[in-house]
């Protein structure tokens, strides 16, 4: 899912454990976050959190498998995982969504086709609020 | 196709006489041969490149390492319509050589003739073009696209990359036809006793392509090392401007 092999075009983004971010982060590609981040973060790619990553931010992105701690709501166009190690405390908007044993959610799920669209309005409109049938 | 080759200071070196009469030999016979300057002390890259271009040179060779082409992209940042080609002499400072797939010494002189021309960016730093990057290291923030700020609590290695490696991996290696420059974070703790028994994090680095970066230094300024030979002090701004330089590549360059 991050390699360059399998789409060369795209840029690949690494956030590691010494860095901290704060504000609105954009990305057009994949992006690894291992390191903490305040704010929000957008990508048109893939995202991976890692077990380290501490996260107080609004997510939206592509793709997202989540290993870290989540302060915050997630927005997730195809496909969310969430690692045995993952915490998050927000509400959750995907399309398919695969939890390990032991991940924790504190948050409304909001999940099925609809909410794809949800995410390309909330883009268009950040005053939208998310008005998906919950699941 | 005027050709103009401009030779390095260090190769007046006897070591390297018997290499640039064959090199001189191989250019003939090719047909690329054109007029040649010799930097010395009294004379400057850029005393040379203007004399060239007043001569209609389209095509300027240098003849030499990082230093000699970086110092020459500089200069011809104000001229995109001359292609720049390469001839590596000499076994340091040949990075660049690598990454724009030139093979070292009288080889080169095939990939001249081959003429692969790719258009790659040049960055500027403080208004100053730099084909290469800028290094630094010590504590500093970093303010990207004017949306978020990159921080970190103690000392990192800092690499601002237009053409350059940042680590021994494949992947490590910047692209200088993506319109970008990746700012890459190295942690460095210092070697002391004490931090043998303190847990310190990963040392896996940070990569962030952008734009346009702000680096603030935390504390007195930092030193930037652009290019291997011109140092900045902080703060620099970074903007990866639409500026190009048309360059002679090999065959097997490390970018598309």
């Amino acid at each position: 899912m991050f390699t360059k092999s399998e789409n060369s075009s795209k840029i690949e983004t690494v956030i590691g454990p010494s860095v901290s971010i704060d504000g609105g982060f954009v990305s057009q590609g994949d992006v690894k976050i291992e390191g903490s981040v305040t704010g929000s973060i957008v990508t048109n790619g893939n995202l991976l959190v890692g077990e380290q990553a501490h996260i107080t931010a609004n997510i939206q992105a592509s793709n997202a498998y989540i290993a870290g701690h989540i302060k915050g709501n997630l927005q997730v166009k195809e496909r969310l995982e969430l690692a045995p190690t993952s915490k998050i405390d927000g509400d959750i908007s995907t399309k398919v969504l695969i939890v390990a044993e032991g991940a924790q959610v504190s948050g409304k799920f909001n999940m099925g086709s609809l909410s794809s669209q949800a995410l390309a309005n909330d883009r268009n409109s950040h005053k939208k609020p998310v008005a998906n049938a919950a699941v | 196709m005027p050709y103009f080759y401009l030779y390095d200071s260090y190769l007046q070196d006897r070591s390297y006489s018997n290499q640039l009469i064959r090199l001189e030999t191989t250019i003939t016979d090719l047909g690329l041969q054109g007029k040649v300057g010799r930097l010395t002390l009294l004379k400057s890259i850029r005393d040379l490149i203007e004399n060239a271009l007043r001569d209609n040179t389209d095509t300027i060779v240098v003849v030499g390492n990082d230093i000699t082409f970086s110092q020459t992209a500089e200069i011809l940042a104000l001229h995109p319509k001359i292609t720049l080609g390469f001839i590596p002499l000499g076994p340091t400072n040949q990075t660049l050589a690598y990454l724009l797939g030139i093979p070292l010494g009288i080889l080169a002189c095939h990939t001249l003739s081959s003429r692969i021309v790719e258009k790659i960016n040049l960055p500027k730093i403080n208004n100053q073009s730099f084909i290469k990057s800028a290094e630094a290291q010590g504590v500093a923030t970093f303010n990207c696209e004017n949306h978020y700020q990159l921080s970190v609590s103690y000392p990192h290695y800092y690499k601002i990359c237009n053409l350059d490696v940042w680590g021994e991996s494949d992947q490590a290696i910047s692209n200088p036809k993506d319109g970008l420059v990746e700012v890459v974070l190295t942690p460095h703790k210092p070697k002391s006793w004490w931090n043998k028994f303190k847990k310190t994090p990963a040392s896996s680095p940070t990569v962030l392509p952008l734009k346009n970066v702000r680096l603030d230094a935390v504390g007195d300024s930092l030193s930037l090392l652009i290019d291997g030979h011109r140092v900045i002090k902080t703060p620099a701004t970074v903007v990866a401007t639409g500026d190009y330089l048309r360059v002679i590549v090999g065959r097997d360059r490390k970018f598309k």
